[in-house]
Order: structure tokens, then C-alpha cells, then sequence
């Protein structure tokens, strides 16, 4: 556990440096959610294609990985739905905390998982966390903007909004760009790897930076009941629901490994976003990735390290 | 040639994609500037910092390339101060406006630099020019502030003022800071330097990105006869420059091709920062520092042919 905590420090750095820089006011609120929004819409975009495109998944059974991700997802949708009126009567949860715990359980940072998986697994591991995006992200966003319509108390948004939102998302186009270039077997020119190279270098480091900037250190140690559930629910339970549904399908060695960490990563930053947009706990949301980006920095190497 | 324009196409095509992300408001505009301080106050520093720990450089001629750089860009220096007059009358300019062509002449875009370096020679690349930033950078800054300040009718500067200018600047405590560690052979914890890396990777990338969102093509279509003057003298003439000063000094090899290399890149973008906060021509820098960037895709490919003639 030493080793993977030591492999993963730098991540924890950056994050601190990033949380650190906010602090001091050195770089400004609005700059922040500027740098989120390039991470988010160019960046990663850049990575994923490129690693995607370039990746060879000859030896890598793509199905059954997307599958069983899918399948430790919707565990715990299941889990959360079928417990919600005794977790919500025992926790005394209003419906918009309800809707936060729901996201803080179930979704996923692909920041921070994107720059764990080059530091731990090697560059060309970043294709399977491509993947991965691709499998989670669409149905992580359908289910939580569901729980938010029904608990939320702000808008509903409709099933044509939904849609396009999904198809919007830059991590679900980039990878299906990349597999159809894949798939089509078109040639990448050593110009735009370069171009795209040296772009994807530098949003790690900066996604990391805005991390840090999005923690609320104040705000994670009042923390509640429900924030500590979220917190256990998705560090540690998440990666044991992966765990299993990757061994009855079947699925072992790296392509394993990286889909049980991309289920040990804390929630997403677009649960709060969401959260704001349709009446869910915003800032109960803030706490729960706050406490959990700290936890994570002990959880995960904790998972890697069991992983051998 | 043609192989060093190769080697300078992806880093042309991310400061086209800069200008282009910024044209289009894909990218939005407080995003600037907050890459602008990222880039200038953390991923710049980290690289500088990280390679230089991390280098050998006990076998570069460290006072050669400083004293080579330091002649060269005095040199213009001297020369634009002493016709002064003369470039004034010749090119009708008042004041403002010579400031900002001294400014064109005398400063250097490490941005643009730097990956051109890291990619002709890697990580030695990048420690020279962290060695040529931290012996230009303080003396350029300094000729700048004052060429400003005397022509721009604004007070002079005290030198309290002076030194607070220079030594803000975080490349020149990256510099100062890693030569330290390396030369006193200080151990850095292994994930420290980790974290330092993956912040310097940022640095290229987002560096060059805002070059190009820097930019600004309306104003450079009909480029005045100043703006040409201010181009020539950077782009070409401190290159030759840095030449005759190599053959006193006897530079070779990587050393000479960056010292060239980083004479040949365009002016520094924080010349215009300076024109705006001090009075100088400020549009005109503007200006300049575009055609500066669209003339270097096809000057620097040149420079860098005629450097491996005579290195």
C-alpha cells in the first residue's frame, strides 16, 4: 500500500498545489470554471481520441470491460433506489439531499481518474480509461438527471434535452470519434499526434490544479451523516461492485485494474454543476467531493494495492 | 530547411488553434487569462525548475551562452538608444510609438522558444533555455522599464520600483532555484519531482495555445513601416547578432543553435502588458508581436538552417 500511495502522491500534490493557488487569490474564481471548461471541452477531449484512436484492443475484451462497468453501476443504482425510503427516513434527507447522495455515490471524476492512469498503468493505459468514459458516462448521466427530476426541486428537463445533452457530452463524442476512426481504419498523421500530444500533456497537471480549486475545506469538515455514506459508498463499496461483476464476466489484468479504479475515483465535478442547475444539494455535493478527493488519497492506493 | 519547418509545423498548428479557439469563442475569455497566470506563475516555473534539477549541466559553457545573450540583445539595445532621434524622424514616430519598437527589437517569447528547443534536443534543450532566461530576462526587463519610462512621458521609475519589476518574476526564481539544487546536489522526494513534471507537461501546450488567442489578425493586415522595423530587427538582426558574439565568446554546437533559436523568436508578449501599463504604444506592440509570429514560421525554419551551417 506504501508503493501505490507513494505512485500516487503527485496526483495529491498537484491537487493541493491547485487548492493552495486558489487560496492565495493569486488566480481568480472566473478563471477557474475557464480552466474546468477548456479541460473539459478540449483537453481531455484531445487525450481521449488520440489514445483511443492509437490504441491497439486486440488483447483487451472491450465488451465484457464496458459491460461489467456498466453492470457495478447500475448495482449501485439499485442498491440506492431500493434503500431510499429507509435511508431517507433513518438520515432525515430531504429530496434534494437525497438526489446529492444519489450523485455523490455513483459518478465518477475522470479528471482525476484520466491522471491516475498514465502515473500508475503507463501512457497507453489512458485508451482504456477512454473507454471507460465511454460505458459510464451515458448512463451515469441519464439515471442521476432521473433522481434529480424526481427529487430535485428545480426543473425537470425532458427526454429530447436529456438526449442532446448526452450526445453533447465531449467524453461520449471523443470516444466514438475515436472508435469510428478506429473502426474505419484511417490513417493518424504523425502531425496532428503531435499537435494532439502536446495539448493532452498539459491538461493532467492543469485538471488536477482545478480540482484542488473546486475543494471546500470549510465546508467537508461539518461534514453529516450523508456526506460520510456517499463518501464510503463510492470509494470503497464501488470498487468492490466492479470488482465482482469484472470477475464473473470474466475480465482480468490491466483492463480490469483500470475499471476498478475508475470506480474508486471520487464524483464527478459535473454533479454539482447538474445539482445547481436542476435544484439538487449543491453544496452538500461540494462536501461530499471535498471529503472524498481527501479520503481518496488514502482509498485508492488502498484499492490499487489489493489489486497486487 | 525543410526539415526544420516540419519540426515547427505542430508547434505553429497549436498557435493557430489558439487564435482559432479564441476567434470562434469556443474557448471563453476569462480562460485567457487564467492560463496566462497558470502558465507564468506555476507550468513554466515547474519546467524550468524540474529540468534543470534534473539535467546534467555541469558540461555546458553556462557563462558563454550568458555572456553571448547578454552582448547580443545590449547590443540592439545600445544601437536603438543611440538612433534614437534618427528612427524617429525617419519613421515619424512620437515617443509611445519608439518605445514599443524597442520593445519588438529587444525582448524574446520564451513560450515559443521553448518547445522548439525541447523538441530539436529535449530535455537539454529545455535547460538551456531556462539558463539563457535566467541571465536575459532580468537585463532585458530592466532596458525595457526604462526605454519605456523615458519615452512614454510617464515618471521614471525609482529603483526600489526596478528591482521589484525584476525580481517578481517567477522564470528568474525557477532559474536561480533549480541551478541551486543542482549544482549543491540537494535531494528532491521522488514524488515532489513527479508533481513538478506533470505541472511543467502543462506548460508547452497551454503556453503556445496562448500565444495564438494573443493574437489579433484585424489589426496586422496593413502593418505600418514600424511594425516592419521592429520585425527585421528582432526576427533577423539580433540572430546575426548572436552570431558575431559567438565567434568572440566561441559557443558551439547545442549551445550556439539555442542561443540563435531564442534570439530568432518573436517578441515577448509581456511587452505589451508593459506598453499598456506605462504609457508606451500598446497597438503597436500588438500588431508587431502578430506579424512577428506569422514571419518566424518561415524565419526561424531559416535561422535555424543557417545555425547548423555554422555551428
Amino acid at each position: 500500500m506504501t508503493e501505490s500511495f507513494i505512485a500516487l502522491l503527485p496526483v495529491f500534490i498537484v491537487i493541493l498545489v491547485g487548492f493552495g493557488l486558489r487560496r492565495s487569490g493569486l488566480i481568480a474564481e472566473v478563471h477557474w470554471s475557464a480552466v474546468d471548461h477548456v479541460c473539459y471541452y478540449v483537453l481531455f477531449p484531445a487525450i481521449i481520441f488520440k489514445e483511443i484512436a492509437a490504441a491497439d484492443f486486440s488483447n483487451v475484451p472491450v465488451w465484457s470491460m464496458a459491460l461489467a462497468m456498466v453492470l457495478g453501476i447500475s448495482t449501485m443504482f439499485a442498491l440506492l433506489l431500493v434503500l431510499q425510503r429507509p435511508l431517507i427516513s433513518v438520515l432525515n434527507l430531504n429530496g434534494p439531499q437525497f438526489s446529492s447522495l444519489f450523485q455523490g455515490a455513483t459518478r465518477w471524476h475522470t479528471f482525476i481518474a484520466l491522471a491516475i492512469i498514465p502515473i500508475y498503468f503507463g501512457q497507453s493505459a489512458l485508451a482504456l480509461g477512454g473507454l471507460s468514459a465511454a460505458a459510464m458516462t451515458p448512463l451515469l448521466n441519464i439515471v442521476n438527471v432521473g433522481v434529480i427530476s424526481a427529487h430535485g426541486s428545480g426543473v425537470r428537463m425532458n427526454a429530447k434535452a436529456m438526449a442532446l445533452s448526452i450526445l453533447k457530452n465531449p467524453f461520449v463524442l471523443s470516444s466514438l470519434g475515436g472508435v469510428l476512426w478506429k473502426l474505419l481504419h484511417l490513417p493518424m498523421p504523425t502531425m496532428g499526434v503531435q499537435v494532439l500530444d502536446m495539448i493532452g500533456k498539459g491538461a493532467l497537471g492543469l485538471a488536477l490544479l482545478a480540482v484542488g480549486a473546486g475543494l471546500r475545506i470549510d465546508e467537508a469538515l461539518s461534514t453529516k451523516g450523508p456526506v460520510v455514506l456517499a463518501t464510503f459508498l463510492k470509494l470503497l463499496v464501488m470498487p468492490v461492485f466492479m470488482a465482482f461483476w469484472l470477475w464473473t464476466l470474466d475480465v482480468s489484468g490491466e483492463a480490469a485494474a483500470v475499471a476498478i479504479l475508475c470506480g474508486a475515483v471520487p464524483t464527478g465535478s459535473g454533479a454539482y454543476i447538474l445539482a445547481k442547475q436542476m435544484g439538487g444539494d449543491a453544496p452538500m455535493i461540494a462536501s461530499i467531493l471535498t471529503l472524498q478527493v481527501i479520503c481518496a488519497a488514502f482509498t485508492i492506493p488502498f484499492v490499487l494495492s489489493l489489486l497486487g | 530547411m525543410s526539415a526544420s519547418f516540419e519540426t515547427l509545423l505542430p508547434i505553429f498548428l497549436l498557435i493557430a488553434l489558439g487564435l482559432g479557439l479564441r476567434w470562434r469563442g469556443i474557448v471563453p475569455e476569462e480562460m485567457w487569462r487564467g492560463l496566462e497566470l497558470l502558465g507564468y506563475w506555476v507550468f513554466f516555473p515547474a519546467l524550468l525548475m524540474e529540468t534543470l534539477i534534473r539535467s546534467d549541466i555541469s558540461n555546458l559553457p553556462l557563462t558563454g551562452i550568458a555572456f553571448t545573450m547578454i552582448a547580443s540583445f545590449t547590443t540592439m539595445a545600445v544601437a536603438l538608444h543611440l538612433s534614437s532621434r534618427f528612427i524617429m524622424h525617419v519613421f515619424e514616430l512620437s515617443g509611445p510609438s519608439y518605445s514599443s519598437v524597442f520593445q519588438s527589437a529587444t525582448r524574446w517569447n520564451g513560450f515559443i522558444a521553448l518547445p522548439v528547443l525541447a523538441k530539436l534536443y529535449g530535455d537539454e534543450g529545455v535547460a538551456l533555455v531556462a539558463v539563457i532566461i535566467g541571465s536575459l530576462v532580468p537585463i532585458a526587463n530592466i532596458m525595457a522599464v526604462y526605454v519605456v519610462a523615458q519615452n512614454a512621458g510617464t515618471r521614471k521609475l525609482t529603483l526600489p520600483e526596478i528591482a521589484y519589476v525584476v525580481f517578481r518574476n517567477p522564470f528568474i526564481w525557477a532559474t536561480a532555484l533549480g541551478l541551486l539544487i543542482n549544482f549543491a546536489g540537494i535531494p528532491i522526494y521522488a514524488p515532489v519531482m513527479t508533481s513538478l513534471s506533470s505541472l511543467g507537461a502543462a506548460a508547452i501546450g497551454s503556453g503556445l495555445l496562448m500565444v495564438g488567442a494573443g493574437l489579433n489578425v484585424s489589426d496586422a493586415t496593413r502593418p505600418s513601416p514600424a511594425v516592419w522595423l521592429g520585425t527585421g530587427l528582432k526576427l533577423l538582426g539580433t540572430p546575426l547578432l548572436v552570431i558575431f558574439w559567438s565567434f568572440v565568446t566561441g559557443i558551439s554546437g547545442t549551445a550556439f543553435m539555442a542561443c540563435m533559436i531564442c534570439a530568432s523568436v518573436p517578441t515577448a508578449m509581456s511587452a505589451y502588458v508593459l506598453a499598456r501599463q506605462m504609457g508606451g504604444d500598446a497597438p503597436l506592440v500588438a500588431t508587431t508581436v502578430t506579424v512577428q509570429t506569422v514571419v518566424s514560421f518561415f524565419s526561424i525554419p531559416l535561422i535555424i538552417t543557417l545555425a547548423t551551417y555554422l555551428q
